[in-house]
């Protein structure tokens, strides 16, 4: 069946209607993973708190960032890195799960027992590879193209317009990049496919609707995107014009509207990936 | 099984945890001094920017928060361990040590010295095996010490951080504090009526700065002990080696382009020395007057102008000296170590000039525009002094209650400052000189109070001695020269001072 617009939006719509706690809970666990984690952060004055996140900003090498108040400074920085691993890993197993959820409405077959159990083993493999490639692609992105692209918005128009709309330019590439892998989870978690097939169907599927993908998944990140501008422009005016754990309150709200974006974004691939199947 | 797997996990991640961060305690020690510190810093600068000026109340209170930062983390550190401990410990007693330092700070502001100095020695013994925060408490010592009027204390503490402190290379831009120590010394003197104290301070500090260049130095510093060498041996007269130094340190200044701004040091110097040693000052007043032009931003640049007039004026071409005076007012006037003085010599200048009723006006300005400076204290003494010179005791007479009023309102405007002692041996001088028992009484007892162990309280009380015997008040001059005795043992006049108790049979 051919794309077009008019699925995309029943795929969103029906989306948006049918939110459910089941589906959602496994992108909450991630969520309270993060929570957990913040609010580890802000109590770095207590011998277990520091224990606690000491390791892991080992782990990420910001171990200069261990001082009061710098280290709201970074924790943006820290907490993307605790996202990707999040999103990836745990991810790997949780992502299939949701997706599995959803199908189990009109498959009575995946709703619990070693069907579902075999699918998600099967899909944990191209989940956790299409995940890792993604989180490589994003560093990749920002690291080597976003000073290149920044400069040239800069060039093309003066401050503040130039830096903003670079800075914009630089996010919307990554989920580009994101939205091009999106689908390697939806079609792995299918009957009678192997990893393999699942990536490559996956990155096909991608490319084929990655027009209409980026723009609901655009929209449904447009809050996370919106507090993100807000921390990485205006970070070091929260932390020393307000209380510097004031970054941490806001990270926990990035993470919410993450977390809900990112399953607003798996349900509405999972129906058009169905709809462009012909599938009911 | 599945609960058997779980165990192992939770087992496995609380040994992660456990091996990863070693140093928990200790890190979160020191985050949270610095947490506690950034609060503090924080409640300051709020106070600060308030309508209303902070007083000693809220000054305290201020203190109290800085000093919780000493308790959140209390020792002792293990500033000798290596590796990570060790950074983490001087980290944690660097923080402390800055909070112990502003604490010390407000206690001063506060007019509560003692407290300073209580935690300038209390850090000091707590951060022995730290360098950097040992030699803040130092500084801290010296602070307090001057704040309790404990000037030899002060003075011994100088002598010991430069025994124990050797300057460290600058950073950008700026010197090592420890290298201003011997010029503070004898400034200090200075401020003490002890001009021959000074002299001698003068002499250890030339001693001092060239003990430093038998240690091997990167040239920046060694420029910067050259500079204070150069500056010790002119103040001194000795003009040889100002001349050796100055061309020793214009090569090694030369051959150094971030050393570039010190070629104001070597001008001022050398167009100090020709405008003295020649007969003919102008080459020299010459070189002088460009210092102010090619390095305008450099503390030289009214300082040439200053010492370009001083010396016009002592070779008596008064007109010109005149001219950089004013300069120095048009173009430095908020610099205070040079424009009050020279708007008093301007003063002089014009009264030289036969201009007496502007030179009086400018006399006047001088408490007025530098209420703070040691000019403001010679300024009224200078119209009384030319009102005696011209015999015009009447006139005179009549002016010592202005002079009064002034003096007055400048200890009033700020009583514990450092020339207020100064202003107050004026006030005395006024009532000695017009017999004015009650008043010099009063004066005598207002510097017991305020200038306790101060070297102008120990003159004072010999003169006051000896005005109470000419006011026939034996009794009142015996207990002065007691008090003397007991504040003043070690002084040199103090067998004098004995033998005229005697006199008095006390």
């Amino acid at each position: 069946m051919k794309l077009s617009i008019e699925i995309a939006v029943d795929s969103v719509i029906d989306t948006l209607r049918g939110l459910r706690w089941s589906e959602y809970a496994p992108f909450f666990w991630i969520l309270a993973a993060q929570w957990l984690f913040l609010a580890m952060s802000t109590q770095l004055h207590t011998a277990w708190g520091m224990s606690f996140v000491a390791p892991i900003v080992r782990l990420a090498g910001g171990l200069e960032n261990l001082h009061y108040p710098a280290f709201y400074g970074y924790l943006s920085i820290l907490l993307g890195w605790v996202e990707s691993f999040l999103y990836v890993v745990p991810g790997a197993l949780l992502i299939p799960l949701m997706l599995l959820r959803y199908y189990a409405r009109t498959d009575r077959a995946l709703s619990l027992g070693a069907g579902a159990a075999s699918r998600l083993a099967g899909a944990f493999f191209p989940t956790l590879l299409a995940g890792l490639a993604g989180v490589g692609c994003i560093w990749g992105w920002q690291r080597f193209a976003s000073p290149g692209i920044m400069a040239a918005w800069r060039q093309w128009m003066s401050e503040p317009m130039g830096g903003t709309l670079g800075w914009l330019a630089v996010t919307l590439g990554g989920y580009g990049i994101l939205t091009l892998l999106l689908y390697v989870p939806v079609a792995a978690v299918q009957a009678r496919t192997n990893p393999l097939r699942a990536i490559g169907y996956g990155i096909r599927f991608g490319l084929r609707s990655w027009p209409v993908t980026l723009v609901f998944s655009v929209i449904y990140g447009a809050p996370a995107v919106l507090i993100q501008f807000l921390l990485e422009r205006q970070g070091v005016l929260v932390v020393s014009r307000l209380r510097p754990e004031f970054i941490a309150v806001l990270l926990g709200v990035y993470a919410l509207a993450t977390s809900v974006a990112t399953y607003l974004t798996y349900g509405t691939a999972a129906r058009l990936y169905r709809a462009a199947r012909g599938e009911k | 099984m599945a609960r058997h797997i779980l165990r192992t996990l939770l087992v496995a991640l609380a040994a992660t945890l456990v091996v990863g961060c070693g140093g928990g305690a200790e890190r979160a020690s020191l985050y949270r001094a610095e947490k506690l510190l950034y609060e503090a810093r924080k409640a300051e600068e709020e106070q600060r920017l308030g309508s209303v000026e902070p007083d000693s109340a809220a000054l305290m209170k201020l203190r109290a928060i800085y000093l919780k930062v000493g308790k959140s983390a209390p020792g002792p550190h293990a500033v000798t361990a290596a590796g990570e401990a060790g950074e983490v410990a001087r980290a944690t007693i660097r923080a402390v040590g800055v909070a112990a330092a502003s604490g010390a700070r407000l206690a001063l502001a506060a007019r509560r010295a003692d407290l300073a100095l209580e935690a300038a020695e209390r850090l000091q013994t707590d951060s022995a095996s730290d360098t950097v925060t040992s030699r803040q408490a130092a500084f801290m010592a010296v602070a307090a010490y001057q704040g309790l009027r404990r000037y030899e204390d002060a003075i011994a503490q100088m002598k010991r951080i430069l025994v124990t402190y050797p300057p460290l290379p600058p950073p950008p831009n700026g010197e090592d504090p420890v290298l201003a120590i011997p010029g503070a010394i004898v400034s200090l003197r200075r401020n003490l009526g002890d001009e021959e104290g000074a002299g001698r301070e003068l002499r250890s500090a030339l001693e001092y700065f060239t003990s430093l260049l038998d240690r091997p130095m990167v040239p920046e510093l060694e420029a910067q002990v050259r500079a204070r060498i150069l500056r010790a041996s002119l103040e001194l007269n000795q003009t040889d080696r100002a001349l050796q130094e100055a061309n020793t340190l214009e090569r090694l200044v030369g051959g150094t382009p971030e050393l570039r701004h010190l070629l104001a040091e070597v001008a001022f110097a050398k167009g100090k020395l020709k405008a003295t040693v020649e007969r003919d000052p102008s080459e020299g007043i010459g070189i002088l007057d460009r210092v102010s032009t090619d390095f305008p931003t450099s503390p030289l640049a009214a300082r040439s102008l200053l010492e370009a007039a001083t010396i016009l004026e002592q070779k008596g071409q008064t007109a010109n000296a005149r001219e950089r005076y004013e300069a120095v007012l048009r173009r430095f006037p908020n610099s205070q170590d040079v424009a009050p003085l020279a708007l008093y010599r301007l003063g002089i200048v014009q009264e030289k000039m036969g201009e007496w009723m502007l030179a009086k006006a400018t006399l006047e300005m001088v408490p007025l525009r530098y209420p703070r400076s040691a000019a403001a204290a010679e300024a009224p003494m200078a119209v009384i002094q030319h009102y005696m010179k011209e015999g015009r005791r009447t006139a005179a007479q009549l002016y010592f209650a202005k002079a009064i009023t002034t003096y007055r309102q400048l200890v009033e405007r700020d009583s514990s400052g450092q020339v207020a002692p100064l202003f107050r041996v004026k006030m005395f001088q006024i009532f000695a000189a017009s017999g004015d028992s009650t008043g010099v009484y009063s004066i005598t007892e207002e510097m017991l109070r305020n200038d306790s162990r101060h070297p102008y309280t120990a003159q004072i009380l010999v003169q006051a001695a000896r005005a109470s015997i000419g006011f026939g008040n034996r009794q009142r001059a015996a207990a002065y020269l007691r008090r003397f005795l007991r504040d003043y043992p070690k002084s040199p006049v103090a067998g004098q001072v004995k033998r005229e108790l005697q006199n008095l049979g006390g």
